[in-house]
């Protein structure tokens, strides 16, 4: 019986990465649910969006760093990011320009707007890959760890070591950042007022005299915001890998169901829900079942549910449920 | 001035009602049929069966049945790659456990089976639509991939986690394995697409055709005239996952012999026949031909015009056909909602009129 150790184990590899890999889906997840919410359609052309702006500040990122400019112990796509949201904002005005607005006007059915957004999705990623490639891109920089594992022993003299990588942190106080602006934008701004009541009613917000495109308009600025802020959130802590945004997708659109569409607190409980249920069931479990039962009864295998390459079928798993038992999400959000 | 309906005379209500009514169109229908029969099969070559002929018709019979479901009975569903997966799955368990029986009874049970998964996943839709039902069948997708990956009973314990197809004949000729001649090989797809376009043809403009039609356009009051949802839905979930089941059957006995299931029936599977649907036009027989043929031609078009004739590197052509595909989805929505079978439906109208369009 080794408590301590038990929940330091625990705590490295399944409270930490969780807690990061949650923060981003929440960051994702907001942005898929504020567009649900004013638009009124489910953009698959989120993920590469996300991958769409994570590019941009890639190349600002190699840029500053050709020319020798460092954020100190920071990595430098942070210094990069504004200029990634802009190209993000671009993009997302440049589409709803060309494309969204003319199915808005016609008013047209929830269901072809999602396939227009899968055309869209397609285009971007063709995008994406003609500008950077297919490869994986790693373009972290600063210090790597703020606590290593090495350190953690030497501290606290404990078997299992501990480790936090900057980038883990840095996801979590960045999203906390995020997420209160966002919220405070969205109850204390006029704007986010007229954004709320376009979500709530349409017909008595334009009767109240709110400008819809105005609305759609900072809509998609946000949301690009959101999603570039994740993507390069998400890229820092692993790798940026065009392909990869695409898959993240699914969790994202998987947090913001099971948080309830349209919902922007639902999102981030649904985000952080869909990252520790992935991480714990994916998670071999041995060490800390070691660590608590006694020697005799220690098991043989990884004590794993499923190996971690199937880590988005439990998405999928927690959505069926909730589609069928309760499809308007865990916090009332909007169903179809 | 020779498609006309003036002078050809019905005298029953059959005639009446048939799929050609303009005697031109009948037996221009005849001479496409005969010459697929009869002209093609002798002139065909390996690379014309392999980059086009065949693949043409393989994915003309899944996106019969993906129409059927979205195009006629308004259930979006992304789950195409995962229903060809156990389409192909099915006919290799029966394959290797009965031999002795023939091929074509084992791609219609093979049908049957994924009408029965199909129906499973079906459930869903009685309760959700639109957008939360794509996903459900996206789930389909992922969990039909995942599980034949991970159960070893659906490809007989193989090291590699492949399937292939063993050598089995139809009338003594040889239409699946490595040694099947190209002529074989589309033949037997040319004669499952018949019949199958035939029966799609005919379950849609009947009863049934209509109840899911009734359902498309507005469920409620479908529903108080009389039609039943839930038997509505789940008999378009069945026979659209036949089709879709006896798509994948040959799209893996036929067409490539050896199949890794992730790669052949994945994601980008299900997408690809969406957008055939689309560009070709919902709720046609002829758009999902027209859409077949067209996505199928598109990557080989664009490789011979990109690689062979202005001499870019592969990658970048493939990157352009993704821009290229998107595009085409957004521009078809936007100009011509019901695809490229309402183009054709326009020009036949305009020959009818001409020379003297008053």
């Amino acid at each position: 019986m080794d408590i301590i150790n038990a929940l330091v184990a625990i705590a490295n590899y399944v409270l930490i990465p969780g807690m990061a890999y949650g923060s981003q889906l929440a960051l994702g997840a907001l942005g898929v649910t504020l567009v649900y919410g004013i638009l009124r359609f489910s953009n698959f052309a989120h993920g590469d969006m996300m991958a769409f702006g994570t590019t941009i500040t890639i190349l600002f990122t190699w840029w500053f760093q050709s020319m020798g400019l460092h954020f100190g112990v920071l990595p430098t796509a942070l210094l990069a990011l504004p200029f990634g949201i802009g190209g993000a904002i671009l993009l997302a005005l440049g589409t709803d320009r060309t494309v969204y607005r003319f199915y808005r006007r016609k008013k047209a059915d929830p269901v072809i707007l999602v396939i227009v957004s899968m055309g869209v999705m397609f285009i971007m990623n063709g995008i994406v890959r003609f500008i950077i490639g297919v490869n994986d891109q790693n373009f972290a920089d600063g210090s790597r760890f703020i606590i290593s594992a090495r350190e953690w022993k030497e501290w606290t003299g404990l078997a299992e070591p501990l480790a936090l990588k900057s980038t883990q942190a840095l996801t979590v106080v960045v999203a906390i950042l995020v997420v209160a602006a966002l919220f405070w934008f969205l109850n204390r701004t006029r704007t986010g007022k007229s954004m709320r009541a376009f979500s709530d009613n349409e017909d008595l917000a334009l009767l109240s005299g709110i400008n819809p495109e105005r609305v759609v308009a900072v809509t998609w600025i946000i949301v690009a915001a959101l999603a570039t802020v994740a993507g390069v959130l998400y890229g820092l802590d692993k790798s940026f890998k065009a392909f990869t945004y695409f898959q993240l997708l699914l969790p994202i659109f998987a947090s913001a169901i099971v948080g309830g569409l349209g919902n922007p607190l639902g999102a981030i409980a649904g985000g952080f829900v869909i990252a520790f249920s992935e991480v714990t069931v994916t998670y071999a479990w041995k060490k800390v079942v070691t660590y608590l039962l006694p020697e005799s009864m220690a098991p043989d295998g990884l004590v794993q549910l499923l190996s971690t390459d199937y880590k988005f079928a439990v998405s999928f798993g927690i959505l069926i449920i909730v589609l069928l038992f309760k499809p308007t999400g865990l916090f009332k959000g909007q169903s179809v | 001035m020779l498609y006309r309906e003036a002078g050809d005379f019905k005298t029953s209500y059959a005639e009446d009602n048939q799929t050609f009514p303009i005697k031109f169109d009948r037996w221009r229908y005849y001479v496409v049929l005969a010459f697929a029969f009869l002209v093609v099969p002798f002139i065909i070559t390996d690379y014309w069966a392999n980059a086009i002929f065949v693949p043409f018709l393989i994915y003309a019979i899944a996106a019969l049945g993906l129409n059927i479901l979205t195009g006629y009975c308004g259930q979006v569903s992304l789950g195409t790659g995962g229903f060809m997966a156990v389409g192909a799955y099915a006919v290799y368990k029966l394959m290797t456990a009965f031999p002795e029986v023939s091929i074509v009874v084992h791609v219609l049970l093979a049908g049957g089976v994924t009408a029965v998964v199909g129906v499973l996943f079906g459930l869903p839709s009685l309760r959700i639509k639109g957008f939360y039902l794509a996903v459900a069948t996206l789930a389909a997708q992922f969990f039909l991939v995942w599980l034949f990956n991970k159960v070893p009973w659906f490809y007989n314990y193989s090291a590699s986690g492949q399937i292939n197809a063993p050598e089995r004949t139809v009338l003594g000729v040889i239409v699946t394995g490595p040694a099947t001649e190209a002529w074989a090989k589309y033949m037997i797809c040319l004669v499952f697409v018949t019949v199958l376009a035939i029966i799609a043809r005919n379950l849609t403009r009947g009863a049934q055709g209509r109840k899911w039609m009734a359902i498309r356009d507005m469920d409620i009051a479908a529903e108080i005239i009389g039609v039943n949802p839930m038997r509505a839905k789940l008999t378009a979930f069945a026979v659209s996952s036949f089709f879709i089941g006896v798509s994948g059957a040959l799209f893996f006995s036929v067409y490539l012999g050896a199949v890794e299931v992730g790669e052949a029936f994945g994601i980008n599977k299900s997408f690809l026949v969406l957008f055939m649907i689309i560009i070709g036009g919902l709720g046609s027989v002829f758009g999902a031909f027209a859409g077949a043929a067209f996505l199928v031609l598109l990557p080989v078009g664009l490789k011979v015009l990109g690689v062979d004739i202005l001499g870019w590197p592969t990658d970048i052509v493939a990157h352009v056909q993704l821009v290229i595909v998107g595009g085409m989805i957004i521009a078809f929505l936007i100009l011509e909602p019901h695809g490229l079978a309402q183009l054709w439906r326009l020009a036949k109208e305009k020959l009818r009129l001409w020379p003297f369009p008053y």
